[in-house]
C-alpha cells in the first residue's frame, strides 16, 4: 500500500489543492528546496558527469568514455575486492552489532540504581570523533605499545593487527561495535519504552514466561525501529573510513582494504578523478538498492 | 471456581498510600464490581488480586490458599485491559490462542483449534479470526480480549474498566452481554469501574472504595438505599444526595408531640432543625440517634428524586427559594437554596420556569440521618422495606 492511498484512508479522501495554493506553498519551500539542489543535486550530477570520461590528471589527459570506467570497475579483481571486503565488514557487523544493542537496551530496560547514569555514559562514544576512536583503539591494539598484545602474549597468543588478517579485522570489529553499539541501544531503548505495559502484563497473567514475553510481545514491537535502526546503520557503515584507517590503515597487505580507500587512493593517489567517481557512484549505487531492498521487503511488511 | 479473600491489604509507594486495610470477601461465582472514583485504589487493588502490583502489608487468599506472594501465571486470573492489550501483530486467532500455547499449558494444536473456535463462536467473531486487532471495530477488539481471557477458563476473571474506551451506545450493549456471558460460565468475576451506572447494572455486589478504603460494600440496591456514609451517599446517585446540617432538639416543640402526617398521627419525640428548616422526628429516629451518641451535630440527608414540590407549608416540609430550573427531557431539575446550602430537586415536567426565585415547600418521602463525622444513624421507613433494613 502506498503512503499516499494510506494517508487517503486516514483522511478519507486524497485532499485536492487548488493552483494558487499549491503556487504559494511553493514559495515557502522554495529556499529549502534551491539549498537542497545547489549542494545535492547538483554535486551528484557533477559528478556522473565526470565518471564519464577517461582522465588522469597526471598526464593531463580527459577523454569521453561513456561507461568505460564502470566496465573498468566490474572486471577490476583490485575494486571488486574492495567491495567484497566492504560488504564482509556491513554484514559481520550488523550481525554483531544489532543484537548487542539490542541486549544492551534490554538490560538498560530493566529498573536498576543509577540506570540513568548508565544511559547518559552511553551516548559518550557516539560524541568521539571517528578520527579519535581509531587512534585510541590503535593505541590499545598495535604490537609493541598496545596494551591488548601485551595482555595477549601472557596467554600465548601472538597479536598483530600488522601481521594477521584475522586480527586486524577482529580489532575492527571490535572498534566499530564499542562506538556504535550504543547508537543502537539508544534506539532500542526508545522502542522498549513504547511497548505497552498492558501488553507485557497481560502475557504475564496468561502464563507466558520471561523468553515467551520477549519473543512473542517485546520482539515483534521493536520490528519498526529495528528496521530503521537496521537501515541508520546499514548506510552508516558503508560509509565508514576515518576509523578504519586510523586503525589499520587497509593491511595487513589489503587485507581490509574497503571500497572508501579505494576511492581515496584512486581519486587523490592516482589522481584518476573519472574512475573515482564512477567509484563513488558505484558505492551510492550499491547503498540505495540495499535500502531500497530493506525498506521494501522489511518495511512493508511491518507497516501491513 | 474460587472465593476471594483479602485480608488488610495495603499498598505503599513511599509516602503515598494508595490503599489501606482492605478487607473483602468475594464469593465464589460473583460478580463484584469495585466502585470509586479515579485515583481510590480500586485499580491498585485490583492489580493486586492479579499478582502485577506487590502487597505492601495483609493477605491475598484464593479459596484458602495465600497467594499474596506468587506470580501472576501461578494464580489461574484472567484480566481484561482498559485498552484491551491485544497483540498487534498477531491476528485474532493467535491473540484468542495465545494463553493455550504457551510451554505451561500444554496443550495440541486440535485442541487449540476446537477451542478457540468455540470461544469465537461464543462471542460471535468466528468471521473476524484472520484479521489483525487493529483492523476490528472497538467492540470486536473488547470480544477478542474477552475471548483471550475466557479460553483458558480461568479460576477468577478481573477486568480493568474494560467499557470505558468503547462509545456510549456500544458500552450499554457490552454491558448486558457481559452480565449474560457471566451467568452463562459462572467464573468468579472482579471488576473495576468509576462508572456507577456500570456498577448498579452489572454487578452482583459492589464494593465502594475512597482514599483507598474500603467505605461499604452490599448489592447495588442496598448501596443506593441505605448508603452508610456521607460519602457513599454523595458518590451514588446522580444527581448526588442533599445533606443539610442541623442539629437534634429533643426536649423542645412538645405543642408539636402529636403531629398528622404521612401514614397517619404519629408520636413525636423531637424535632432536627437549623435557621433554615426543621423537621419532625419520630421516636424511633430521636432513640437511634440519641443511641449513637456522637454529638448533636447531624446531618439531614435525602435524594433529589425523595422530594416532592407540595403547595401548603406543614410541619412535614421544607422551605427552598428556587435558583434554576432545568427541564431534562424526561425530567426536571430544579437546584434551590435551603438557608445557605444548595439542594438538587428531582421532579417531574409540570414544573416549570414560573417557580423560579420563589419559594417552594419540599416534602422528604424519604430521608437518612448521619453524625457529624458522616456515618449513618436512621433511615426513614427501614422497618417497612426489608431489603433496606441492612445488617447492622
Amino acid at each position: 500500500m502506498s503512503t499516499r492511498s494510506m494517508l487517503g484512508q486516514v483522511y478519507g479522501r486524497t485532499p485536492r489543492v487548488s493552483l494558487p495554493e499549491r503556487l504559494r506553498s511553493w514559495k515557502y519551500l522554495f529556499p529549502s528546496v534551491l539549498i537542497f539542489v545547489v549542494f545535492g543535486i547538483v554535486p551528484v550530477l557533477w559528478v556522473l558527469y565526470q565518471s564519464t570520461f577517461v582522465w588522469s590528471a597526471f598526464a593531463g589527459t580527459r577523454r569521453f568514455a561513456e561507461l568505460q570506467n564502470y566496465y573498468t570497475i566490474v572486471h577490476s579483481s583490485e575494486h571488486m575486492l574492495a567491495l567484497g571486503r566492504t560488504l564482509l565488514f556491513v554484514g559481520a557487523a550488523l550481525a554483531i552489532q544489532m543484537p548487542l544493542g539490542l541486549g544492551i537496551a534490554l538490560l538498560l530496560n530493566q529498573a536498576f540504581r543509577g540506570r540513568s547514569v548508565v544511559r547518559t555514559l552511553l551516548i559518550l562514544p557516539l560524541t568521539i570523533p571517528p578520527v579519535s576512536v581509531g587512534a585510541t583503539w590503535l593505541l590499545f591494539a598495535r604490537e609493541g605499545t598496545g596494551f591488548v598484545p601485551g595482555v595477549l602474549e601472557f596467554v600465548g597468543i601472538d597479536f598483530s593487527i600488522g601481521q594477521n588478517a584475522l586480527h586486524a579485522w577482529t580489532a575492527i570489529m571490535l572498534m566499530d561495535a564499542w562506538h556504535w553499539v550504543p547508537l543502537l541501544a539508544l534506539i532500542f531503548l526508545a522502542g522498549l519504552t513504547s511497548v505497552p505495559p498492558s501488553l507485557v502484563e497481560s502475557a504475564k497473567i496468561d502464563g507466558a514466561n520471561r523468553f515467551e514475553i520477549f519473543w512473542h510481545v517485546t520482539l515483534p514491537e521493536l520490528r519498526t525501529v529495528g528496521v530503521v535502526a537496521l537501515l541508520i546503520r546499514t548506510m552508516d557503515l558503508f560509509r565508514a573510513y576515518d576509523s578504519l584507517w586510523m586503525l589499520t590503515g587497509g593491511g595487513p597487505g589489503t587485507s581490509t582494504f574497503v571500497l572508501n580507500m579505494d576511492i581515496v587512493r584512486t581519486v587523490l593517489n592516482a589522481a584518476n578523478y573519472g574512475l573515482g567517481s564512477a567509484l563513488s557512484l558505484f558505492t551510492l549505487y550499491i547503498i540505495v538498492v540495499l535500502s531500497w531492498l530493506m525498506v521494501n521487503t522489511l518495511y512493508q511488511e511491518v507497516l501491513q | 471456581m474460587t472465593t476471594v479473600r483479602l485480608s488488610d491489604v495495603s499498598k505503599r509507594y513511599g509516602d503515598l498510600t494508595a490503599c489501606s486495610d482492605v478487607t473483602l470477601t468475594i464469593e465464589d461465582g460473583e460478580f463484584f464490581v469495585l466502585l470509586g472514583p479515579s485515583g481510590c485504589g480500586k485499580s491498585t487493588t485490583l492489580r493486586m488480586i492479579a499478582g502485577l502490583e506487590s502487597v505492601t502489608a495483609g493477605s491475598i487468599y484464593f479459596d484458602d490458599e495465600d497467594v499474596t506472594d506468587e506470580e501472576p501465571a501461578e494464580r489461574d486470573v484472567a484480566m481484561v485491559f482498559q485498552n484491551y492489550a491485544l497483540y498487534p501483530h498477531k491476528s485474532v486467532y493467535e491473540n484468542i490462542a495465545f494463553p493455550l500455547e504457551l510451554s505451561r499449558q500444554r496443550v495440541d494444536e486440535a485442541e487449540i483449534e476446537q477451542r478457540v473456535s468455540e470461544t469465537a463462536e461464543l462471542l460471535q467473531i468466528t468471521d473476524q479470526l484472520d484479521k489483525k486487532p487493529k483492523n476490528l471495530s472497538g467492540g470486536q477488539q473488547q470480544r477478542v480480549a474477552l475471548g483471550r481471557s475466557i479460553i483458558r477458563e480461568p479460576s477468577v476473571f478481573l477486568m480493568d474498566e474494560p467499557l470505558s474506551n468503547l462509545d456510549a451506545k456500544l458500552r450499554i450493549r457490552m454491558r448486558s452481554e457481559l452480565k449474560q456471558l457471566h451467568e452463562r460460565l459462572g467464573i468468579t468475576t472482579i471488576y473495576v469501574t468509576h462508572d456507577q451506572e456500570e456498577a448498579m447494572s452489572l454487578a452482583d455486589r459492589i464494593g465502594l472504595l475512597n482514599e483507598g478504603r474500603v467505605q461499604q460494600v452490599g448489592p447495588p440496591r442496598e448501596v443506593f438505599e441505605r448508603p452508610t456514609n456521607t460519602w457513599v451517599a454523595g458518590f451514588i446517585g446522580n444527581p448526588p444526595m442533599n445533606l443539610l446540617e442541623c442539629a437534634l432538639d429533643a426536649e423542645g416543640e412538645t405543642e408539636r408531640s402529636r403531629v398528622p402526617g404521612p401514614g397517619g398521627t404519629r408520636e413525636m419525640a423531637g424535632v432536627v432543625r437549623n435557621e433554615a428548616f426543621s423537621y419532625p422526628l419520630d421516636a424511633e429516629a430521636v432513640a437511634d440517634v440519641e443511641a449513637a451518641n456522637t454529638g448533636s451535630r447531624l446531618l439531614f440527608g435525602v435524594r433529589p428524586m425523595g422530594l416532592t414540590i407540595v403547595e401548603e407549608a406543614t410541619d412535614w416540609t421544607i422551605p427552598a427559594r428556587v435558583k434554576t430550573v432545568e427541564p431534562t427531557g424526561e425530567r426536571t431539575l430544579v437546584t434551590a437554596t435551603v438557608g445557605k446550602t444548595e439542594i438538587s430537586v428531582e421532579t417531574g415536567n409540570e414544573v416549570t420556569d414560573a417557580i423560579k426565585d420563589t419559594t417552594i415547600h419540599l416534602r422528604p418521602e424519604k430521608f437518612y440521618l448521619y453524625d457529624g463525622t458522616g456515618d449513618l444513624l436512621f433511615v426513614s421507613g427501614a422497618r417497612a422495606d426489608p431489603a433496606v433494613a441492612g445488617g447492622d
